[in-house]
């Protein structure tokens, strides 16, 4: 391990690795102790300084451990133990592309380091220095073939690298050097045949993908998700028939999950997507009135029709299902329904329907397309209500909407969805004060809910009131100390409301801090995805780690990332255009947000 | 926290206690269904005196409340006084304050420190004489301006010695 002159006498180099293991055992008082001792008769013994300076950025000695690092490889730069550190230090600093160039230089000297080729090939993965990686992983393999994760780990670079052959060749060749699978290992190897398939899959390669399945199909654990690439593939491959026995029976085991309805329907002939021929539609109600009778518990059975169905067909399989909401008074009918409102046929058979609802229950307490003698609670009638205000805010008729729902709040005063609702409506239609004022008064209904005190925070963010949005926030926050433990639950949507608040209020240093925060969330979801590299191989979660490398990829696309993007934008943008405010000012952004608040609020985004 | 619950026919009836968290919304539904405006030291008794105060919740929403204190009479003891007692107008006639009032009666049976239980009515306010009667509560007094800011101004107390109360029938079971 030693170089040349640098080699310790034997009393030494036991102390030596002893503070490589305290190191390893965060025992970072007694490494410094023993790296001391070393120092004291060999004071430029490199490797000995490169460690003391390793376990000093442990101890938040950051300077330190840079220059003590930094020594070490001046006196001993043909070390690769040196080099190791020095990218660790990196690291550990998250600068990875600084921390590869010194694994590299570490190889140089010992280029069959596994630790360190396991170390460099995290960082390439993390940075997607795809072909790296699967150089590394290759040589890993080649130096430790009887190891499983190395093999899974190259099949998964040859994968990333879109060398779907290579990939599924190797997993091959890896099952190839199988003996028999133990017991205490079944999960792991049904794990590895469904990414095998998943990569025959992305590959184009259909069929090898349901022979995969099918040849497994008594090794794989997961027997859903086995179930739903059958039926994905069989779609993709034409095989309809064979798609809809396999939706049908994952229906059977769970008739509400609509990707099972979107593969269902797609295996009938219809692409869920988009417009739809008589002929499928008649198809499409003739299987779902079957459905009906197999699941009559089911509300996706009984939702998905209202999509597809049109005209009277629809009248009457609408009221069907919304009854049961009316009856049971559940709050969430609208949103239910909201999409339903791309048609604005259907729109106004809905409006037609709550209307003639809402005058006919307070005289018969009956719903008017029921039959039967059974009366309707009262709390129908309040209900129906309810719809029609968001019915009417959704069309834009803010001041029907408002009469409907101050008429539910008059019958029945205690329903809180229903200030949440007017609150809505006030802010849509341009009093975001009065919006704030309700639901607020909503929210003292009922101090124990969480989410009344975060739509609270958010009407009166939305209203410029940030100080009494921080007030209502802090409720929920720990010891009141709400900024930092706001941001410490990556809260998002509060730093994205109370910046854009700002913004509008030409506070611009402090719209700047908070879209500051969620961009930095950003990045450490990011950097969190480091641990996984080792831990889902460990694992074999191989499916769910491909998805998450892909998510990761694709991160910055996220709506509140944009949202703080385009605020930090116009929050720079707005401090230069500002210089005036800054001069004879110590800090720019005191200056700033001492500003008033701009008398032409309005939405920036 | 629902504390008892019970299904007859399509209703569900169950009780949930006052407490500090949701004491805005029985202080939402006091506004609409009585003509006086009770100030917070109102709510502070309720909420001292336990699990008197209670609302009740039809499938879900909540429609009513009885709002009570304990009061020490220094010859009888302590004493409950029902403060309010009300039903929003659309969930009315189906018992409901009939369950509340029989929660508070029983509660009060089960400590042996109370001795009876009373209350105000406005005169005039037929209905609710006529409940309380049904309910086995008895005139004992008239008070003369007893209300300042309504009218008529006089009420009746009603009372209602527990020793010999018995349940109603209500649409809560206690099984």
């Amino acid at each position: 391990m030693m170089k040349g002159d640098q080699v310790l006498p034997s009393k030494e180099a036991n102390l030596f690795k002893q503070i490589v293991k305290f190191y390893e055992t965060k025992q970072y008082k007694k490494g410094i102790k023993a790296a001391d001792q070393i120092l004291k008769k060999f004071p430029d013994h490199g490797e000995t300084l490169a460690m003391k300076g390793l376990t000093l950025n442990c101890m938040e000695k950051k300077e330190e451990a840079y220059e003590y690092v930094l020594r070490g490889l001046k006196y001993d730069m043909k070390s690769h133990v040196c080099w190791h550190v020095y990218g660790l230090l990196y690291r550990s600093d998250r600068d990875y592309r600084q921390a590869i160039k010194c694994y590299r230089n570490a190889l140089r000297l010992d280029k069959d380091n596994l630790q360190i080729l396991r170390d460099l090939s995290l960082l390439q993965i993390q940075m997607r220095d795809l072909s790296g990686f699967a150089e590394t992983r290759q040589q890993l393999l080649m130096l430790k073939p009887n190891n499983r994760n190395n093999w899974i780990a190259f099949a998964i670079a040859q994968h990333l690298h879109s060398s779907y052959d290579l990939a599924g060749k190797i997993l091959m060749a890896y099952e190839g050097t199988l003996e028999g699978v133990p017991v205490s290992e079944r999960y792991e190897h049904g794990e590895m045949l469904l990414y095998k398939a998943m990569i025959q899959e992305e590959s184009g390669a259909l069929n090898s993908a349901l022979e995969s399945l099918d040849k497994g199909s008594d090794q794989i654990i997961d027997v859903l998700a086995a179930k739903e690439a059958r039926g994905r593939l069989l779609q993709q491959t034409g095989n309809l028939t064979g798609a809809e026995a396999v939706y049908r029976e994952l229906l059977e085991m769970n008739p509400d999950n609509y990707n099972y309805h979107t593969g269902l329907q797609s295996s009938l002939g219809t692409d869920p997507g988009s417009e739809i021929t008589p002929d499928q539609r008649a198809t499409l109600q003739a299987a779902y009135e079957d459905l009906f009778e197999k699941y009559p518990k089911s509300t996706g059975v009984k939702r998905i029709p209202l999509n597809f169905l049109e005209g009277d067909h629809f009248k009457a399989a609408v009221q069907s299902y919304v009854t049961r909401f009316l009856q049971k008074g559940i709050p969430s009918l609208f949103s239910d329904l909201s999409s339903l409102y791309v048609s604005t046929a259907k729109a106004d058979i809905l409006e037609k329907m709550f209307e003639e609802a809402v005058s006919s229950l307070p005289s018969s307490d009956k719903l008017p397309w029921c039959q039967g003698e059974t009366l309707e609670e009262p709390a129908v009638y309040v209900w129906a209500l309810f719809y029609l205000a968001q019915h009417y805010n959704h069309r834009g008729a803010s001041t029907k909407a408002l009469e409907k729902i101050d008429a539910a709040i008059a019958h029945t005063p205690t329903i809180i969805d229903f200030y949440l609702v007017k609150a809505r409506i006030l802010n849509e239609a341009g009093d975001p004060k009065a919006a704030a004022i309700v639901a607020d008064e909503g929210r003292s209904m009922d101090l124990a809910d969480r989410y009344l005190n975060s739509e609270a925070t958010k009407w009166w963010l939305q209203a410029d009131q940030v100080e009494s949005a921080q007030d209502t926030i802090a409720l929920f926050t720990k010891d009141g100390d709400q900024g930092n433990n706001l941001h410490d639950m990556q809260c998002m949507w509060y730093e994205v409301e109370a910046g854009n608040s700002h913004l509008r209020c030409e506070r611009f240093g402090k719209a700047l801090k908070l879209f500051k925060a969620v961009a930095e969330h950003f990045a450490d979801i990011q950097e969190d995805q480091f641990d996984f590299h080792s831990y889902c191989l460990r694992k074999m979660t191989l499916r769910t780690y491909v998805k998450l490398l892909r998510m990761e990829e694709h991160l910055h696309g996220h709506r509140f990332y944009c949202m703080a993007a385009f605020g930090l934008v116009r929050a720079y943008i707005g401090i230069y255009d500002q210089p005036i405010a800054l001069e004879g000012s110590k800090s720019a952004v005191s200056a700033v947000s001492q500003r008033r608040p701009s008398a032409t609020p309005g939405s920036l985004l | 926290m629902i504390s008892e619950e019970s299904e007859s026919g399509n209703d569900t009836v169950s009780l949930v206690p006052a407490n500090k968290e949701n004491v805005d919304t029985l202080a939402n539904l006091n506004a609409v269904l009585f003509p006086i405006t009770y100030q917070k030291k109102f709510y502070i008794d309720c909420l001292a005196c336990g699990p008197y105060t209670v609302m009740a919740q039809l499938n879900g929403s909540i429609v009513a409340a009885i709002c009570c204190r304990l009061e020490t009479h220094q010859d009888l003891g302590v004493r409950l006084y029902i403060m309010t007692l009300g039903v929003l107008a659309p969930y009315r006639r189906r018992g409901i304050a009939n369950a509340l009032l029989g929660h508070a009666l029983r509660l009060a049976q089960q400590d042996p420190r109370i001795v009876d239980t009373y209350l105000h009515v406005q005169l005039g306010n037929e209905e609710a004489i006529a409940f309380y009667r049904s309910n086995g509560f008895e005139l004992i007094a008239t008070i003369k301006n007893y209300y300042k800011r309504i009218r008529p101004a006089d009420c009746f107390v009603f009372s209602c010695n527990l020793r010999n109360w018995q349940p109603r029938n209500s649409c809560l079971n206690h099984a």
